[in-house]
């Protein structure tokens, strides 16, 4: 059995960046299931991508190409067309997957885990009626008319103002679909600002909010839908129906990170997050393990994929230490924080925090304190839920063994 | 039966003004009501079990009109003029069983059925149950098939290459005195001759199904109860059935039947007509109507649509074995018409909740509906209180074909001579049909030899059909060893249940001629998974046309006309 230093699990965003960092001083084995490397982005041939970390607006493909070259320049040997069937923790890890010329077994020190994330589907929002074609998640759409340039139909619904639903909403206008309009549960839009702006508004797709689709009709193929307005709860009100004539539906309502391998690995989830528990090198409570990119949490930016897998991968590559590690705690209107635990014997002086908002809030002030001390803040005119935050703390003047650390959102 | 009393009943009880007449084999009801519950219950009023006759009810519905039944947009000759011993309708367990047993004979035989694959009505929609038989209180059909059939089930799986779990059964008991009762059930169980039934204290079913310990007192356990993938068995019956030279035919739905005075002379379909010596009747919801078209409506389907929901198997708080409350009294009156659901342990694994049990107009509506799926959660959710809605992944309805008789109707028809009936095949039809279909053969055959004809055995007949690859169950090296030999097996394209190109493969070449993706997720799971197939759709699309040398537009989901794509972008 061939042995690693570090195997990295998935080759989209996160797991290149992890595997190109941690090539610097480990040997990498980097698995990926698909024929080629880039993961979902592949299919984004949209711009935007990249603004963050080389400050011009790539597309998908062009972003993952920069990282692909650069592997090219690494010694990590890369696995194609390779799915991971079982990951066993010995005194290391000992992974099987199954390729083209059968089934491998290899070792590793540490495994990261840049497994990505998955769609919601019709089902996981309980959408009723007929069993027919015609209802899509936004990513098979997208693959659908990217990849095989086939397009799903011609008069289009989308349930969810996520960013793939508003990049599909224009996509498929392009295409020339008429896309009767976006329909969000919430009382506020859950994709960015500038793609709403960018995708709906430059081309008069109507966006309606408190709306939900409740049931398709279709013998079939699908021939309508129906709409209901949603109370503050979410649950559709009843009288509220209304009929909408279309062939497509496509769902874009929300994502949820890629756990399979971490559940079978008993690595703690963070219920809020639905990805790993990590301290600030992306290491879960699971010695040896890390997570990154969308599998350890849903960015909203591939640039910071890309960051956090660069840490995972960074510290993996690195010899083994004792970990001492205590909690981040959080109090306000924060939805999620990332990491969820500090490591006191790593470097504590540029730790990335991300994290975002419960509700639409405006003057807000974010503190961290440690042990009552404050030791970072930052005022907000505005925070919204779909636009993940990040700050970098210097915990390192701060006497973390004392006092409990908290990050709390107040008003200002 | 006092006739003018039931009418009379049925006005007080349910304001429907009825007329009734009973002729040789039936009773039957006309009317006019805008409640279709009613006219259930009207019907069922009528039920008289002493003298066998069925009822026929033709009371009108007049809220709407009934939706037209599906047709495939499909005619051609393919059919025309060809001529056939035995002419099945229905593609459902019993007309794939029953095609079965047939070529077990030298015989020509043609299955019509008008979807786009079989098993697509209730017999792709149930919970995959295997039944003891213990719920039946009365000797009837169902009892003496299901009995048998349960019986049977080892050795027919066997054959046929379908996975089948006897896994056993738990009635959880919630009270001394229910427990008390579950005595009867022993008594039944000696009386009817079903094997291994037993009362278990608490601390044993405890021990088993830890998740019933706040509310267990003992259970019932009954080890014959299966599970099977009832689809899976209704496809390897027709497989099997066409290895042994008999013609399924799909996309292709009876219009209408040619016959003489007693004998049916051909059938007419969308595809042509053909002639047939001998009919047989296993078209489900549509029994009642295909009997009309032969003249020989004796009895009614009425539709009673039952939805289940399917659990993540990686959820919490799932129970481990198939478990149910036993009825109380308050339970029993409340629903006649079904056993309750319950709990459910699927051949693959996952936990299925259900099913409900709801009179429904139209036979074809398997859309679901919010009430449903909190109907059958909170029902069974009281027998494993740790379950959490959101582990459900898939739901799903399927329409039952219940007469008013509740019991199956399997017979030859007194009036038309050719014709055999199949109907009324309900739970647990699916337990049944290994018995049954074979009783139905004979009668086939025993009617072409009456005739004149000379009926042979098929001295080719092979039992046997041969198990789809399932890499994922293989060792490493069983596996290693399959990819060599085909690397197609090496490339996974359903991440969520493991599924290889190489098996898509295999399900896209079956022997029925299914080219479409629910046929490849029903034959090797692609896209039933946690993701519900939104990153393996299109690359299934892609496997279906690159084999069968379509384009990617041609490519449908299910029956006729679910396209999931309607062209190249830039040419429309």
């Amino acid at each position: 059995m061939k042995h690693y230093d570090v195997i990295i699990i998935g080759g989209g965003p996160a797991g290149l960046a992890a595997a190109i960092r941690a090539s610097k001083n480990a040997s990498v084995l980097l698995i990926e299931r698909e024929a080629r490397l880039g993961g979902i982005l592949k299919q984004c041939i949209h711009d935007g991508f990249g603004v963050v970390r080389f400050g011009e607006k790539l597309s998908g493909p062009e972003y993952a190409d920069r990282f692909i070259k650069e592997i090219d320049k690494t010694n990590v040997e890369i696995s194609l067309l390779s799915f991971v069937t079982d990951v066993t923790r010995t005194d290391k890890y000992e992974l099987t997957y199954v390729c083209e010329n059968g089934v491998r077994r290899v070792t590793c020190d540490k495994l990261i885990l840049a497994t990505g994330c998955r769609e919601r589907t019709k089902n996981g929002i309980f959408i009723q009626g007929d069993r027919c074609s015609g209802v899509y998640t936004a990513g098979a759409a997208q693959n659908l008319v990217n990849m095989m340039g086939v397009m799903p139909g011609k008069r289009v619904v989308i349930l969810g103002s996520g960013d793939i639903g508003l990049i599909m909403a224009r996509r498929l206008t392009f295409e020339g679909a008429e896309v009767l309009g976006v329909y969000e549960a919430k009382p506020t839009p859950s994709g960015l600002t500038r793609n709403i702006h960018q995708c709906l508004r430059d081309f008069d797709i109507p966006l309606y909010l408190s709306k939900t689709v409740t049931r398709v009709f279709g013998a079939n193929r699908l021939e309508k839908v129906e709409i209901s307005d949603v109370d503050d709860k979410m649950r559709p009100i009843p009288g509220t129906e209304q009929i909408i004539e279309c062939d497509t539906l496509v769902l874009a309502v929300g994502l949820i990170p890629e756990n399979e391998l971490a559940n079978d690995l008993s690595v703690k989830l963070d219920y809020k997050t639905k990805g790993a528990i990590v301290d600030q090198n992306c290491q879960t409570l699971s010695d040896g393990i890390y997570a990154c990119g969308n599998a350890l949490h849903v960015n909203d930016l591939v640039d910071y994929v890309s960051e956090s897998g660069e840490t995972a991968g960074g510290n993996a590559s690195l010899p083994n230490k004792e970990r001492k590690l205590v909690p981040v705690e959080v109090k306000g209107k924060i939805m999620y924080i990332v990491p969820q635990m500090l490591d006191l014997n790593s470097p504590l002086d540029k730790v990335i925090t991300y994290f975002r908002a419960s509700e639409d809030l405006t003057g807000q002030k974010l503190t961290v304190k440690v042990g009552g001390q404050t030791v970072f803040n930052k005022s907000y005119l505005k925070l919204l839920p779909p636009e993940m935050e990040r700050v970098v703390i210097d915990y390192s003047k701060a006497d973390l063994s004392s006092g409990r650390i908290v990050i709390s959102l107040e008003d200002k | 039966m006092n006739l003018q009393k039931k009418i009379n009943e049925a006005y007080k009880k349910l304001g429907i003004k009825i007329t009734a007449l009973e002729n040789d084999r039936s009773i039957v009801l006309n009317g006019e009501c805008g409640d279709w519950q009613k006219i259930v219950d009207a019907g069922k009023l009528f039920v008289d079990k002493k003298s066998g006759k069925h009822v026929v009810n033709d009371i009108k519905y007049t809220t709407r009109q009934e939706t037209p039944p599906y047709l495939p947009a499909l005619k051609d000759e393919k059919l025309n003029g060809t001529e056939w011993d035995v002419v099945i309708i229905g593609g459902g367990i019993s007309g794939c069983s029953v095609a079965r047993e047939l070529t077990k004979f030298d015989l020509k035989v043609l299955l019509c059925e008008k979807h786009s694959d079989v098993a697509h009505g209730a017999s792709g929609a149930n919970d995959g149950m295997v039944h003891a038989g213990i719920d039946i209180k009365r000797q009837c059909k169902k009892l003496y098939y299901g009995v048998r059939g349960n019986a049977m089930y080892d050795i027919v799986c066997k054959d046929l290459g379908v996975e089948f779990e006897r896994a056993g059964q738990y009635v959880v008991f919630t009270s001394r005195l229910i427990k008390l009762l579950g005595r009867s059930y022993l008594r039944r169980a000696k009386k009817h001759n079903i094997p291994g039934v037993e009362i278990i204290g608490k601390k044993e079913i405890c021990r088993i199904e830890p998740k019933v310990k706040d509310f267990a007192v003992g259970a019932l356990k009954i080890i014959t109860t299966g599970a099977v993938s009832p689809y899976k068995l209704t496809i390897a019956y027709a497989e099997n059935a066409v290895q042994n030279g008999a013609t399924v035919s799909l996309n292709t739905a009876v219009l209408s039947i040619n016959r003489t005075d007693d004998e049916i002379t051909s059938v007419v379909t969308n595809r042509g007509t053909v002639k047939a010596k001998c009919v047989v009747n296993c078209a489900g919801v549509f029994a009642d109507q295909i009997a009309e078209m032969a003249g020989d409506r004796y009895f009614s389907i009425h539709p009673r649509k039952g939805v289940d929901l399917l659990m993540d198997s990686k959820a919490n708080g799932l129970p481990s074995n198939a478990i149910s409350l036993a009825p109380t009294f308050k339970t029993l009156k409340q629903n006649k018409n079904t056993k309750g659901g319950g709990i459910i342990k699927t051949v693959d694994g996952n936990i299925l909740l259900g099913p409900n049990a709801r009179e429904v107009f139209d036979r074809e509506d398997t859309s679901t509906q919010t009430s449903d799926i909190n109907e059958v959660f909170d029902k069974q959710s009281r027998c494993c209180p740790s379950m959490q809605k959101s582990g459900i992944i898939a739901y799903f309805a399927g329409v039952r074909a219940p007469s008013y008789e509740e019991d199956f109707i399997i017979e030859r028809s007194s009036e038309i001579k050719n014709l055999i009936h199949v109907a009324g095949i309900q739970s647990p039809g699916l337990t049944a049909a290994p018995a049954f279909s074979v009783d139905v053969a004979e009668l086939a055959v025993e009617y072409l030899k009456s005739s004149g004809c000379d009926v042979k055995l098929n001295t080719d007949f092979n039992p046997v059909r041969n198990a789809p690859v399932c890499a994922k169950t293989l060792t490493d090296a069983e596996r290693d060893e399959l990819i060599k030999s085909n690397p197609d097996y090496g490339k996974i394209i359903c991440r969520c249940e493991e599924v290889s190109l190489g098996e898509i493969k295999n399900a896209i070449n079956n022997p029925l001629g299914v080219r479409t993706i629910d046929g490849v997720k029903r034959r090797v799971r692609a896209g039933m998974g946690r993701c519900q197939g939104g990153f393996c759709m299109p690359l299934v699309v892609k496997a279906i046309a690159e084999e069968t040398g379509v384009s990617y537009s041609s490519v449908d989901k299910g029956d006729m006309g679910s396209y999931v794509a309607i062209g190249n972008i830039k040419e429309i």
